[in-house]
């Protein structure tokens, strides 16, 4: 087996200066923040190493990434690690072009004769989530995104465990292929000291890549509209648990407004393709059945979910349209001959408006606009023929938080397992929306699909209560769109309280339990 | 004068990390040092005592009110980076976090070395404590590090002290108020008994910023701290040594203390050891087991374990004393298998990770107090009292942690009794420990200040004429008695 993993390596986002997030530009140098490997790059990498470890002799595993160069001491650690090779595939202006980076990667995987390629599911940069889609897509190869886990069977078959739209399900599949991982808890392994000196002197093979056309540089500003923060001061956990309910159940009654925003004047014969229902994959069937759709309607406007699914729907749709594509778009001002996107990039800091001209194709974060014509296309019969077995681990959860009024969401500020417990049981209790932060989901505290945030789900609702959630860009990201959002911190310095309307500073496990016994739980 | 009402039970003003609970009339929040002094002022004048607040992280239960107000400085987090001296600096309002001190350092290419493991500290809190953090082996305590203060009289005087302009001699220390700060000579005569506590105790030359190091707002208000910067290193390395056994951890200790004297001092920034009870601790978390699991979880019978981190301007040079240091791991019957290293600030940053979760995981339970030690005894001794500790808690039954500053005999135990009664026992023992110090004539607060929960050991430890020296000192700054206890 011949195992490519993409990754990257992206600035650690939080240890940028405030002063720079307000002058942030391509010339500005950020190169103190230093750089980590992104969180599912970090994952793929791992996955990647186990899966060689059960091969045994004769797997390879190869490391690439495309841009201006890698810091010695990344590669040294993926030599560490386990890696045969490091390879920067030298390129200039690459990092909003996930097309370009996509057809680069594809063109590498071929010439070396790869025959398994991994990636994160986004980068951190453009957060296009569409790298591993352009890559595929160059080969002709389908794609599975959403892994979590990686195995071979006894009989050597390549099992993913992935979690969708539609549960977590145990896939076996056969090369070659591309797999997206998202939610995985893998990290990179620890390495001895002496792997780790001996690491040293191997090099990083450095290839040129065929020069990008520099298009549009990327208008980049810090996300407007931040919010005020009242802090609430009560005398007791009981008399604030009494206030918030009281606050909860008023503010849905009164339907604050929470929504992914769309200006009318949505050109006519916009349509939205609904892939979501069918599959958590797509396969060349479903592929053509949107193609033909789309060659038969000509919309000026193409919209997919902004879910794996859609993500790689619209990515193929675009490349063998040649139209151009913008995924994660949260706002949209649309005009006569065009619109103006904008979406969170930058690990979700930073916001990037485009200007488009019709037809174009996106898919669009928040619910589906009711003014497009919604096309539903019929599920596939069987499975593709790159994947032979499939079982369900766990069915989805019908929880309905991406449509809830009311969104209840934990951190692991909470402390622990028990306390998170404690508040989905009193989310559910309420009849309320329930998520958590990545970390919180990764530690174990709740499945993948309750991620809100820029790797799982963003929601709108009139009110939005957070119980010791940090408040990172990403979580953030996913909850702009609410009407109005009430965050719990022990932590007065936490960042959430500057992007909350009103702030509580609190011990959130005794405030979740006042909140239980006010609604005698 | 008009401050903050405190909402009783409720108020995150009226406790710290110690656990203490505290109480407090109201809460004083100054937006710029021109208020601050105003505030303190009007304090004076209305004999209103003072309690001084930074982020609330310290141990020892030092920020927390008994009555009185509450003097917060987290608004007074003004930064910025200077070159008034022709070198880096950065000029930090006393609300500062460490964290964000660090990011504006960086900005520049350089780092404040005395930072402690907890980045929300406070950089007014650091210098009122006498923290060190975790580099002190290298690079000793945050004081060193600074050039100006600017500090707030109880009386709401505002004074600039540079360093180098107030300096001690036989009849005492000149104030920026054109008074004398006169105090018994303790240091001239060497016949005295020492202090347990350093902070506070004038030596010849001492500059009046190191005699009001660690006075944890008890003497006036740092408002303002002018802090000399270090480049950042061009290479830096983290490497975990675990062990089976506590004796060969502290054959390690040993040989790596010869080590640092020989070829290490300039490479070497910490050595910190986890006992079983803080690798347990660490595997049990929810929140860190995961991010040990995914390293690969903690080698096959690794019984204790051993921190350090190396920085220095060449990698190469840095590779040839790791080689060293896993030779001398080899020595003492070390696997080096058994080993985790990182190079890098980001890779570095996981496992230091590790030896700041334990002091977050090492807490009692919900409403109970912070039972700690921080003392610092002969270098020399550091294997003894590692012994000591553990027998100490083995003995009595108490679970505990003992982690930390090995090399300089700086580690941490944190008692975790289960009820009253072990409580009393811990109380026995942290006391019989401490008697251990003074005889050694080591000091009972390394970095964590007194605060309220060890000031009555200390002061049962001090000589008369220590605690009459002290006494002076305060009846010269803040007459009044409106500071702190």
């Amino acid at each position: 087996m011949k195992i490519l993993v993409c990754f990257k390596a992206v600035p650690c986002w939080e240890k940028v200066l405030d002063e720079d997030w307000g002058q942030f530009g391509p010339g500005l140098d950020i190169s103190y923040a230093g750089t980590a490997l992104n969180c599912f790059d970090e994952a793929a990498l791992e996955l990647a190493l186990r899966l060689k470890n059960a091969a045994g002799a004769g797997c390879v595993c190869a490391a690439v990434t495309v841009g201006q160069g890698l810091a010695a001491h990344h590669a040294q650690a993926l030599y560490a690690a386990g890696y045969d090779e490091v390879v920067v595939l030298h390129a200039e202006n690459a990092e909003f072009a996930p097309r370009y980076v996509g057809e680069v990667l594809a063109d590498y995987a071929k010439s070396e004769g790869f025959d398994l390629v991994l990636a994160g599911i986004q980068a951190g940069m453009a957060d296009s989530g569409t790298v591993p889609f352009w890559l595929a897509e160059a080969l002709r190869w389908p794609v599975l995104a959403g892994v979590q886990v990686l195995e071979l069977t006894a009989d050597g078959a390549l099992v993913a465990t992935q979690q969708g739209g539609r549960g977590l399900w145990r896939r076996q599949v056969q090369g070659p292929v591309v797999l997206a991982v998202g939610n995985s808890p893998a990290v990179l392994r620890a390495v001895s000291l002496r792997t780790r000196l001996q690491a040293k002197g191997k090099n990083i093979r450095v290839l040129e890549a065929t020069p990008t056309q520099v298009g549009e540089l990327p208008r980049l500003s810090v996300p407007g509209g931040r919010r005020s923060c009242v802090f609430l001061a009560q005398d007791s956990p009981e008399a604030l648990a009494a206030q918030l309910m009281v606050m909860l159940r008023e503010d849905r009654a009164a339907g604050h407004v929470g929504k992914h925003e769309v200006s009318p004047g949505l050109p006519l014969g916009a349509v939205w393709y609904d892939v979501s229902p069918q599959a958590d994959y797509m396969d060349e069937t479903m592929v053509d059945q949107i193609l033909e759709d789309w060659q038969r309607r000509r919309p000026a406007c193409t919209m997919l979910p902004d879910t794996p699914a859609g993500r790689e729907a619209a990515t193929r749709l675009a490349a063998r349209t040649g139209l151009p594509l913008m995924t994660g778009v949260t706002q949209m001002v649309s005009g006569q001959w065009g619109v103006q996107l904008q979406k969170r990039v930058c690990s979700s800091n930073l916001v990037w408006r485009r200007e488009l001209t019709w037809p174009l194709v996106l898919t669009w974060g928040g619910a589906p606009p009711q003014e497009v014509e919604h096309v539903t296309l019929p599920a596939p019969a069987g499975l593709p023929v790159w994947m032979t077995k499939v079982e369900l681990l766990e069915a989805p959860l019908e929880d309905g938080l991406q449509n809830a009024r009311v969104v209840l969401a934990c951190g692991v500020g909470v402390g622990c397992r028990a306390a998170c417990d404690m508040a989905r049981a009193l989310a559910w209790q309420l009849g309320v929306g329930f998520g958590l932060s990545r970390p919180a989901a990764l530690n174990g505290w709740g499945r993948p699909e309750e991620i809100i945030g820029q790797s799982g789900v963003s929601v709108a609702p009139d009110v939005m209560l957070t119980l010791g959630v940090s408040g990172s860009g990403a979580f953030m990201a996913g909850i702009e769109g609410a009407g109005r959002i009430i965050a719990v911190n022990i932590d007065r310095q936490a960042l959430v309280f500057k992007n909350a309307d009103m702030g509580v500073v609190a011990d959130a496990p005794a405030l979740i339990k006042a909140m239980e016994e006010h609604c005698g739980v | 004068m008009e401050y903050e009402a405190v909402h009783p039970r409720y108020g995150s003003w009226m406790r710290d990390e110690s656990g203490l609970e505290g109480n407090a009339q109201g809460v004083l929040l100054p937006r710029s040092i021109d208020e601050l002094a105003g505030m303190m002022a009007n304090a004076a004048r209305e004999g209103r005592s003072l309690t001084v607040q930074g982020a609330r992280t310290g141990l020892c239960g030092g920020a927390v009110p008994d009555g009185g107000l509450v003097l917060c400085l987290m608004q007074l987090d003004g930064m910025r980076l200077s070159d008034a001296f022709g070198e880096e600096t950065l000029v930090a309002q006393a609300g500062a976090s460490m964290q964000a001190i660090a990011a504006l350092a960086q900005k520049s290419g350089h780092f404040f070395p005395a930072a402690p493991t907890e980045p929300s500290a406070t950089i007014g809190g650091v210098y009122a404590t006498g923290a060190s953090g975790l580099y002190s082996l290298r690079y000793g305590a945050a004081a060193r590090y600074v050039r100006a203060l600017r500090w707030v009289t109880p009386q709401g005087a505002v004074w600039d002290i540079p360093r180098g302009k107030y300096i001690f001699d036989e009849k005492g220390c000149p104030l920026p108020n054109s008074s004398m700060l006169s105090g018994r000579a303790l240091y001239a005569d060497t016949r005295l008994p020492r202090s347990p506590v350093s902070a506070g105790i004038p030596r010849p030359g001492m500059d009046l910023i190191d005699l009001l190091v660690g006075s944890e707002g008890h003497l006036g208000v740092a408002a303002q701290l002018e802090l000399e910067l270090l480049l950042l290193p061009r290479a830096l390395w983290g490497v975990v040594f675990f062990f089976e056994k506590d004796e060969a951890l502290l054959r390690y200790t040993e040989w790596l203390s010869g080590w640092h004297g020989r070829q290490g001092a300039e490479t070497l920034r910490c050595a910190e050891v986890f006992d079983e009870g803080a690798l347990r601790l660490l595997a049990g978390s929810e929140a860190q087991s995961g991010l040990i699991k995914g390293l690969g979880g903690f080698p096959q019978g690794a019984h204790v374990a051993l921190y350090v981190e190396l920085d220095g301007g060449e990698e190469d040079a840095l590779e040839v004393q790791l080689a060293e240091l896993l030779d001398g791991f080899a020595q003492v019957g070390g696997n080096e298998a058994d080993t985790w290293a990182e190079s890098g600030e980001t890779g570095v940053a996981r496992l230091r990770a590790l030896r700041h979760a334990v002091t977050e995981l090492a807490r009692p339970g919900a409403g109970a107090v912070r039972m700690e030690t921080d003392y610092i005894g002969p270098a020399e001794k550091h294997g003894e009292y590692w012994r000591m500790y553990k027998q100490g808690l083995n003995d009595s039954g108490l679970r505990g942690v003992v982690y930390g500053h090995v090399l300089q005999n700086h580690m941490q135990v944190e008692l975790l009794p289960r009820d009253a009664e072990q409580a009393m026992v811990a109380k026995e023992l942290m006391c019989r420990w401490a008697a251990q110090v003074v005889r050694d004539g080591g000091q009972l607060a390394g970095g964590h200040g007194l605060g309220c929960l060890k000031r009555a050991l200390a002061t049962k430890f001090m000589p008369d004429v220590c605690k009459e020296h002290f006494a002076g000192l305060k009846s010269q700054l803040d007459p009044q008695g409106v500071m702190g206890l």
